[in-house]
């Protein structure tokens, strides 16, 4: 058992409006962890409360936030000779740590205070004080240092996550693109997601939104049971453009048994002709 | 009481007689003023036949004028799917009598704190609107036959559909996602959000933005069987290569599919999609 486990439960939990009850073995690994509590509780006010259109980093800024979070690493495996010295620094984050234990509504005050102005920064400001507001005053040691940075990232990423799942929901178009958007940050890691993808894909009504999901879905590693259901989708979709991305997306990265299934159907002339030329087009390609 | 007055939902069904008449049209003026003044307005128009007009102004009221006529031409893609009913009364002579053409319109307005929605969802019924809205108005808007949809100067969200005719926005930062099957979409962007990504979309018509110098983007574009003409000074390259390279240990090389150009440093994503059309992205002053 894992706590990255137990948030993926939990951001399913919340994707699906679904109070099912944590298992006994969750629930056991849950009593002993305060802290996993406490991430729990703060993912469920981030879902619940309205979360605005966020600013999706250019490659600089994005590239600044990893700099920072390297930097926050480098500095926690210097916290043994700083330690004296940084009390008195990190004492507005110890202070800040126990403000998230008085009442949930000044935290999510100030987060949505945060989350208004410079949204991408302050994003990244509040991802990284939550959890080094957790981490930065234990004892340090290499071992711990590097499971803090590990824990770190797993944050980051159940945040961007539950982030994009908020935005996959949203009624404006230009939201759920952001949404896509997210769900690339986290390199798809979680099943949920790519679930939520694939269904807003089978039912969306921007073609926008559902080619950018094709793109994003190329991230995949491999489609495994989503494969199939990708196939049916590609086979009897009635939007040109999306059914040619569908088979460009499983002809790149497909497993052979589906890119020969498809070759087979567009043979068999059962797709467009203007996807039986694509695939054509594509297999000659491949020959080269 | 105040709170009660926040949430009056106004809900106007006009079946207006003609103030202005026109040969078999209706034209009339309506000045809705919004809930909340000052906040945030969101308005979602759906016409079914007809043209909208979107024109931003720095003002707290949404000022509809509407011009409507009988539409009396065949919607070749629509079958009739049942024979009109005989009900065996015998037929009434018209001798001496005049035809008299429907002078009304339907046309239905919506406001509950600042959100609006106007429709026509008459197919009887060609509906041409020209509103005028808060520049910071988020609009959504579906015409599904007729004209065009225009937009000029508003700086809240866009999400515009022209199932027949094509999308005009003049003077928007965005962001905007538009969608059309045959037409053209001409955007001209006067600057460009940050919030949230952008996307033009014509199935078979062509896509021809204009940038203003001071834009920045991550300008991505895709067409299949049309034509890319770029005046921007950035070279658009090819961006599933480096995207491929990522995939763990094995390295997968993927060229074709989609092109992207940074624009000023690169910034929020602008994609531009066409099968058959063309892509034509200008630089602006």
């Amino acid at each position: 058992m894992t706590n990255q486990q137990i948030i993926d439960w939990k951001i399913a939990s919340l994707a699906n409006n679904d109070n099912s009850e944590l298992s006994e073995e969750m629930q056991r690994y849950l009593e002993q962890n305060s802290q996993l509590q406490e991430e729990l509780l703060f993912i469920e006010q981030f879902w619940t409360s309205d979360v605005k259109p966020l600013v999706m980093p250019s490659d600089k800024l994005d590239a600044n936030f990893y700099q920072m979070l390297s930097r926050a690493k480098t500095a926690q495996q210097h916290i043994p000779e700083q330690y004296d010295a940084q009390q008195e620094t990190t004492q507005p984050l110890n202070d800040y740590r126990a403000s998230s234990k008085v009442p949930s509504l000044s935290l999510m005050d100030k987060v949505k205070s945060w989350l208004t102005p410079m949204p991408i920064a302050q994003f990244a400001t509040l991802t990284l004080v939550f959890v080094l507001g957790y981490n930065i005053n234990k004892a340090p040691n290499s071992e711990i240092n590097s499971e803090a940075y590990s824990v770190l990232q797993q944050d980051i990423s159940s945040l961007t996550t539950v982030l994009a799942m908020s935005m996959l929901q949203k009624d404006s178009a230009s939201e759920r693109l952001s949404g896509v958007a997210y769900s690339r940050q986290t390199n798809l890691s979680n099943p949920v997601l790519v679930e939520q993808l694939i269904e807003l894909l089978a039912r969306d009504k921007s073609t926008s939104v559902r080619l950018a999901i094709i793109n994003s879905l190329g991230e995949l590693e491999s489609f495994g049971l989503f494969e199939q259901q990708l196939l049916t989708m590609a086979t009897m979709e009635e939007n040109l453009l999306v059914q040619i991305e569908l088979c460009r997306l499983l002809l790149n990265y497909g497993s052979v048994e589906i890119k020969n299934l498809l070759t087979e159907q567009s043979s068999q002339q059962q797709l467009k002709p203007e996807v039986q030329e694509f695939i054509k087009a594509q297999s000659m390609a491949s020959y080269i | 009481m105040k709170k009660l007055s926040t949430t009056i939902s106004l809900t106007l069904v006009a079946m207006l007689a003609g103030s202005f008449q026109l040969a078999n049209a209706v034209e009339k003026s309506y000045s809705l003023p919004l809930s909340k003044p000052g906040e945030p307005v969101s308005i979602e128009i759906e016409v079914y036949r007809g043209s909208v007009t979107l024109v931003g102004y720095k003002g707290d009221t949404i000022e509809i004028s509407a011009k409507s006529s009988v539409f009396s031409g065949e919607d070749k893609d629509l079958k009739k799917v049942k024979a009109p009913i005989n009900n065996n009364n015998p037929a009434r002579s018209n001798k001496g009598l005049k035809s008299v053409k429907s002078q009304s319109m339907r046309l239905e307005i919506e406001e509950k704190n600042n959100d609006v929605e106007i429709s026509s969802e008459s197919s009887k019924q060609h509906v041409d609107l020209v509103i005028k809205v808060p520049q910071r108005s988020s609009i959504e808007v579906q015409l599904h036959k007729g004209g065009d949809v225009n937009v000029d100067g508003i700086s809240g969200s866009l999400e515009l559909e022209a199932y027949g005719g094509m999308v005009i926005a003049k003077n928007i930062s965005g962001p905007i996602v538009a969608e059309t099957g045959r037409t053209d979409i001409v955007v001209s962007f006067s600057n460009f959000d940050k919030t949230s990504p952008s996307s033009l979309t014509s199935h078979m018509g062509n896509v021809d933005i204009t940038l203003a110098k001071k834009v920045a983007a991550n300008v991505n574009v895709q067409t299949y069987q049309g034509e890319i003409f770029s005046g921007l000074d950035k070279d658009f390259v090819v961006i599933d290569e480096i995207k491929k390279n990522k995939k763990g240990k094995k390295q997968k090389i993927v060229l074709g599919g989609i092109m992207q150009a940074k624009v000023n440093g690169g910034g929020q994503a602008l994609s531009l999609t066409s099968y058959s059309g063309n892509l034509y992205i200008r630089k602006g002053k």
